[in-house]
C-alpha cells in the first residue's frame, strides 16, 4: 500500500514535469563526456543476417572512434569521427577514405544505423523544440509521448516522435521522420541498466523503413561512462596503426 | 500483251525529258532508300550487337533483380551459380552461359581515394575472350595474365574510365565497392591494360576476374546475372522460351529474359524500327508523288490520243495497263540505277564509317561506337529496289485510272 502511494506521488511529480525537464533528463542519460562500448551489431536482411563486433570510444557529442573486430573480412576496419567529418580505414587496401556530407546518413556497414546514429550524440534540448502528446503505457511502464521538431535545418531527423519511459528517462521508442513527414526509421532502446545515476539502454533495435525486411540490433556487452579515454584513438595516426 | 508493251515502250521514249524526270525521281528515291536503310541497319546492328554482347542475348537473374536492376542489387544473387550455368549449357551444344557480377564502384589511382565512379564487371575469362573480345581492343598494356593467380589481381580499364582516372597500364588501382550487405568492400588491383571496349558503355567499365567480384560482393560462389548466348540476337526470344522450360529454371524464382524483353533495349529496338519505317515511308511517299506528278502530266497531254485509242476499241483495262507498264518500265530502270547510285555511298560508309565523336557517344546510355558504319545487305537491295518499282507503279496508278475514265467523244471534242 505504501509502495502504491509512492508511485502515485512520483506519478504526480512526473505529470508536473515540463517538456524541457523531460528532454533534459533524457539528455543526461544519453549524452556523456566519455563513453566506451563493446558491442555486437546484428544486421538482419531478407536473405541473410550478418553479425559484427565492434568497440567504440566516444568523447563529447561529436568525437568518436570505432574499430571492427569481426567478421574476418571487416576486422581491422576503423572509423574516426571528428565534427562533421568521418574517416574510415580499410585494412584490405591500407587506405583511409573520408566520408562526409550525405554519406554520413547512409547505413553503416550496410546496417540500419547511420554513421551519425552511432557516432554522433545530439542534445535534444538544444536541437529540438518539443511538444507533449500525453502519456501511453509502454510495456510495464508509462511513457511520455513527445513530438520533437528540429530548431535548425541540417539535423539528421527533422522530426521525432518519442516515447520516454517515465521511470528510466530513456526514449524506449522513437519514430524518426524526414522533413517531408516520411517515416525514415524506428529506433527502440531496450534492456536499460543503471550506471551510477545514469540509465542507459544495452540493446537498441533500428529499422530503416525505406528498406523492406531489414533491422539492426545493437547489443552492448561492455559499457562504461566517464572513464579517461586514451586520446590517441582520436588521431588520424590511430586509424592506420 | 505485246502491243501493250510496245505502246508503253513507245510512250517512254516519246517525251524523253519527262521520262528522264520520272526516272530521276525513282533513281533518287531508290538511292536514298538504299543509303538510308543501310545506314539505319548499321546503327541498329551496332546498338543491338553491342547490347547483346554486354547484356546477353538472354539473361537469367532473380526476379527481385529485375525490379531493382538500376542499382545493381548485389543481394539479389544466385549463390551458388554453377548449377544453373551447367543446366543451361547442358540444354544445347549451341548455347553458352557466363556468370557475371556488375556493381557500381569508386575507383582511385594514387594515394587519395577519389570520387570517380565506374561500373565493375566481374566475369570468367571466357566471357572477356569469347564475347567481349577485350584483347582485340587493347590500346595500352597487356591482357589478363594466363596464370590465374596473377589474373585475379589484374584489372582492365575501359579507355574513357582510364582517361577520367588518368590511369595507365601498371598503375595500382583501388576499387571501393559494397558487399551484398551494403558494407564497404575495398580491393586493390593492378591495371593490366586499357581497352577500347568498342562502345560507349564498355569504355566506362572496369573488367576483373569473377572470383574478385565474388569477394567484393561477399558471395561464396555466386553471381548476379547469367548471360546466355545462342545463335544470335534475332533468335533470343526462342532461346529464352526454351530456357524457361528447363526444370531447374522453371522451378526457381529466376527470371529468364530475352534482350528485347528488357528495358531500355526493347524501347531502343522499337524506336529504331519505327525510324526505319518512317524513313522508308517518307522516301516512298515523296518518290511516288514525283512519279504521280509526271505521269499525270503525261495523261493530260495524251488525253486526246487515249480518246482515239478508246474509240478504236481500247478497253479501260488496256488504258490502265498501258500506263502501269510505262510506270513499271520507268520503275525498273530507275530502281536499278538508283540501287547502283545508293550502293556506292552505302558501301563506302560500311568500310569507312562516320565518326560521331567521343563527346556525343560518351553521353549515351546505350552501347554506341564512336565510329558508326553502314551495313548494306542484299536484303536491303531487294527492299529498296522493290520499293522503287512499287513507288513508280503507285505513282502511275492514279493517272492510269484517270486515263481509263476518259470518254472518247469528250477527248476528241477537246482536241478540236
Amino acid at each position: 500500500m505504501k509502495m502504491g502511494w509512492v508511485l502515485f506521488l512520483l506519478g504526480g511529480v512526473a505529470q508536473a514535469e515540463s517538456v524541457e525537464e523531460i528532454l533534459d533528463s533524457v539528455d543526461t542519460n544519453l549524452n556523456f563526456e566519455t563513453r566506451y562500448t563493446r558491442a555486437t551489431m546484428t544486421v538482419e536482411k531478407p536473405r541473410r543476417t550478418k553479425t559484427y563486433t565492434l568497440e567504440t570510444w566516444s568523447q563529447g557529442d561529436d568525437t568518436a572512434a570505432t574499430k571492427f573486430h569481426t567478421p574476418r573480412r571487416d576486422a581491422g576496419t576503423k572509423m574516426l569521427k571528428k565534427g562533421g567529418e568521418l574517416w574510415m580505414y580499410m585494412p584490405a587496401i591500407e587506405k583511409v577514405q573520408k566520408i562526409s556530407g550525405h554519406m554520413l546518413r547512409q547505413g553503416m556497414m550496410g546496417s540500419d544505423l547511420s554513421y551519425e546514429d552511432l557516432l554522433e550524440f545530439t542534445s535534444w534540448q538544444a536541437a529540438y523544440t518539443a511538444t507533449t502528446d500525453g502519456e501511453e503505457a509502454c510495456g510495464e511502464h508509462t511513457c511520455w509521448v513527445l513530438t520533437l521538431t528540429a530548431k535548425k535545418a541540417g539535423v539528421s531527423y527533422p522530426k521525432r516522435k518519442v516515447w520516454v519511459d517515465q521511470s528510466t528517462r530513456i526514449p524506449v521508442r522513437q519514430e524518426l521522420f524526414a522533413l517531408s513527414g516520411m517515416l525514415l526509421k524506428t529506433w527502440s532502446m531496450e534492456a536499460p541498466k543503471q550506471f551510477n545515476t545514469r540509465w542507459y539502454p544495452t540493446r537498441m533495435i533500428l529499422e530503416d523503413k525505406l528498406q523492406e525486411g531489414t533491422r539492426t540490433i545493437l547489443e552492448f556487452s561492455d559499457l562504461s561512462f566517464g572513464e579517461r579515454v586514451d586520446q590517441s584513438v582520436f588521431g588520424r595516426r590511430w586509424l592506420e596503426r | 500483251m505485246r502491243w501493250l508493251m510496245s505502246l508503253a515502250l513507245r510512250n517512254v521514249f516519246r517525251n524523253k525529258r519527262r521520262t528522264a524526270l520520272t526516272t530521276l525521281t525513282v533513281i533518287f528515291g531508290t538511292a536514298l532508300l538504299t543509303l538510308g536503310l543501310s545506314w539505319l541497319n548499321g546503327i541498329m546492328g551496332m546498338i543491338l550487337g553491342g547490347t547483346t554482347q554486354m547484356a546477353g542475348e538472354v539473361r537469367v537473374v532473380t526476379s527481385g533483380y529485375v525490379l531493382r536492376e538500376a542499382s545493381f542489387p548485389l543481394y539479389e544473387n544466385m549463390d551458388p551459380v554453377a548449377p544453373v550455368v551447367q543446366e543451361i549449357e547442358a540444354s544445347s551444344s549451341e548455347v553458352s552461359a557466363y556468370p557475371l557480377i556488375r556493381s557500381g564502384v569508386t575507383l582511385t589511382v594514387g594515394e587519395e581515394i577519389g570520387d570517380t565512379f565506374g561500373l565493375l564487371v566481374a566475369a570468367e575469362m571466357s566471357y572477356f575472350d569469347e564475347i567481349l573480345n577485350l584483347e582485340d581492343g587493347l590500346e595500352q598494356g597487356h591482357y589478363f595474365s594466363e596464370e590465374l593467380d596473377k589474373a585475379q589481381g589484374q584489372a582492365i580499364l575501359g579507355r574513357v574510365l582510364a582517361g577520367q582516372l588518368d590511369a595507365k597500364a601498371g598503375d595500382d588501382l583501388v576499387v571501393l565497392g559494397q558487399t551484398q550487405d551494403g558494407s564497404p568492400s575495398p580491393m586493390k588491383f593492378q591495371v593490366a591494360g586499357i581497352v577500347n571496349g568498342g562502345n560507349s558503355l564498355a569504355d566506362r567499365q572496369v573488367f576483373v576476374h569473377l572470383s574478385r567480384g565474388q569477394w567484393l560482393a561477399d558471395f561464396e560462389e555466386g553471381a548476379t546475372e547469367i548471360l546466355v548466348y545462342g545463335a544470335g540476337y534475332l533468335g533470343a526470344a526462342e532461346l529464352a522460351e526454351s530456357l524457361r522450360e528447363l526444370p531447374g529454371l522453371a522451378k526457381s524464382e529466376l527470371a529468364v529474359q530475352a534482350w528485347n524483353e528488357r528495358e531500355p533495349y526493347s524501347g531502343i529496338y522499337t524506336t529504331v524500327s519505327t525510324v526505319f519505317g518512317v524513313l522508308a515511308f517518307i522516301i516512298v511517299f515523296v518518290t511516288a508523288l514525283g512519279v504521280l506528278n509526271t505521269m499525270v502530266m503525261s495523261v493530260m497531254e495524251r488525253s486526246a490520243e487515249i480518246g482515239v485509242l478508246r474509240a478504236m476499241g481500247l478497253r479501260k483495262r488496256g488504258a490502265v495497263g498501258m500506263f502501269l507498264v510505262e510506270g513499271l518500265l520507268i520503275g525498273l530502270a530507275g530502281a536499278a540505277l538508283g540501287l547502283l547510285l545508293g550502293m556506292i555511298p552505302a558501301l563506302y560508309l560500311e568500310s569507312h564509317g562516320v565518326s560521331l565523336g567521343e563527346g556525343l557517344t560518351s553521353k549515351t546510355g546505350f552501347p554506341l561506337a564512336e565510329t558508326v558504319h553502314a551495313n548494306f545487305t542484299w536484303g536491303i537491295a531487294c527492299l529498296s529496289g522493290g520499293l522503287g518499282v512499287l513507288t513508280a507503279l503507285l505513282g502511275s496508278l492514279v493517272p492510269a485510272l484517270r486515263a481509263a475514265a476518259i470518254q472518247p467523244v469528250n477527248a476528241m471534242r477537246r482536241r478540236r
